[in-house]
């Protein structure tokens, strides 16, 4: 993505992964959906402001793992305040399953995403990086501001918890 | 598995990192190879899981969900417990006789056993004519005959 990138195919470039990064970082999916928005509004702006050279990728990334980290600190009044959403299938857009996922039985994908949402955001946020978006592992320290050998840590813990969920072990 | 690698080197060796003697013994371990192969492919497809939808059911949060009526409640006998406590604190500056007379009832009570005429201090409070009542009495011409210009001689 060049300096000379329309604001149309940025977004159509950057959303399914800032969609998916929201909800994955974001238990519930109205907040998803909103972060996901304000995200995609600052990437409007920062595109009217012409940064020369701005590398989007990483840009993107930054900005919508803070928007999520900034949300969820100021989650907990508004779950004591409205309760929690559900999450909804129907209401989420993004990728179809892919064949691998489509493998996996649902009983197995139920507890992969229960083992997720039970990382500690640190886990969450490096394992997507690492593993759903495919990050390296130095992109995803410096993304965000870890250490590499903190990251990998990070890392391998979230893979041994995802790993017995996977397997069915408790 | 004696002399087997643990996961977390494994887990190293696949991300490209690791020591040399952990690759030259995964390069001569079937069951190590094995693992590794296991280890990376489990790994894809929690990855390809996660990069799909989540199920329909709720799955929960990480932190455990708080109950609204029971926070509210808990709050509310926070608050309570504050405002009690903030109206019962005892104020600064109390004199010293009313706070032995409230507080310490006991010793009171001994005081009382030990000196049984501590009435009397009552009864000579009582008795000491304030300024005003001083007053009062010197404008109704209630002073004793003596400080009168007559003296205390019946009028003829």
């Amino acid at each position: 993505m060049g300096v000379g990138t329309s604001y149309e195919e940025l977004d159509n470039a950057q959303r399914p992964r800032v969609e998916r990064l929201c909800r994955l970082l974001l238990a519930d999916v109205h907040e998803a959906q909103d972060v996901a928005q304000e995200v995609l509004i600052k990437l409007f702006r920062a595109q009217q402001a012409r940064h020369a050279g701005m590398a989007w990728d990483p840009w993107v990334t930054r900005v919508t793992v803070n928007a999520c980290r900034d949300r969820r600190r100021s989650a907990w009044w508004r779950r004591l305040r409205d309760g929690r959403a559900p999450l909804i299938e129907e209401q989420l857009t993004g990728p179809g399953s892919s064949p691998e996922d489509a493998l996996v039985a649902a009983e197995t994908r139920h507890r992969i995403w229960a083992a997720f949402r039970h990382l500690s955001r640190r886990q969450q946020e490096v394992f997507a990086l690492r593993h759903v978006e495919g990050f390296s592992t130095a992109e995803v320290a410096e993304t965000l501001d870890l250490s590499t050998g903190s990251a990998k840590r990070h890392l391998f813990r979230a893979v041994q918890r995802l790993r017995d969920a996977l397997q069915g072990t408790p | 598995m004696t002399g087997c690698l643990p996961d977390r080197d494994l887990w190293d060796l696949s991300e490209g990192d690791g020591a040399d003697g952990d690759r030259e013994h995964l390069a001569g371990c079937r069951l190590c190879q094995w693992r590794t192969r296991r280890l990376v492919h489990d790994v894809k497809v929690i990855g390809a899981v996660l990069h799909g939808v989540p199920p329909p059911a709720s799955v929960p949060t990480e932190a455990p969900p708080v109950r609204t009526p029971w926070a509210a409640a808990a709050a509310l006998a926070a608050i309570s417990l504050a405002l009690m406590w903030t109206v019962r604190r005892p104020p600064a500056a109390r004199p010293a006789a009313q706070v032995e007379r409230t507080d310490m009832p006991v010793l009171e009570a001994v005081s009382h056993a030990v000196f049984p005429d501590a009435g009397i201090e009552n009864a000579l409070g009582s008795a000491a004519p304030s300024e005003i009542e001083l007053m009062a009495a010197a404008v109704d011409d209630a002073v004793p005959c003596e400080w009168q210009p007559g003296g205390c001689e019946e009028p003829q």
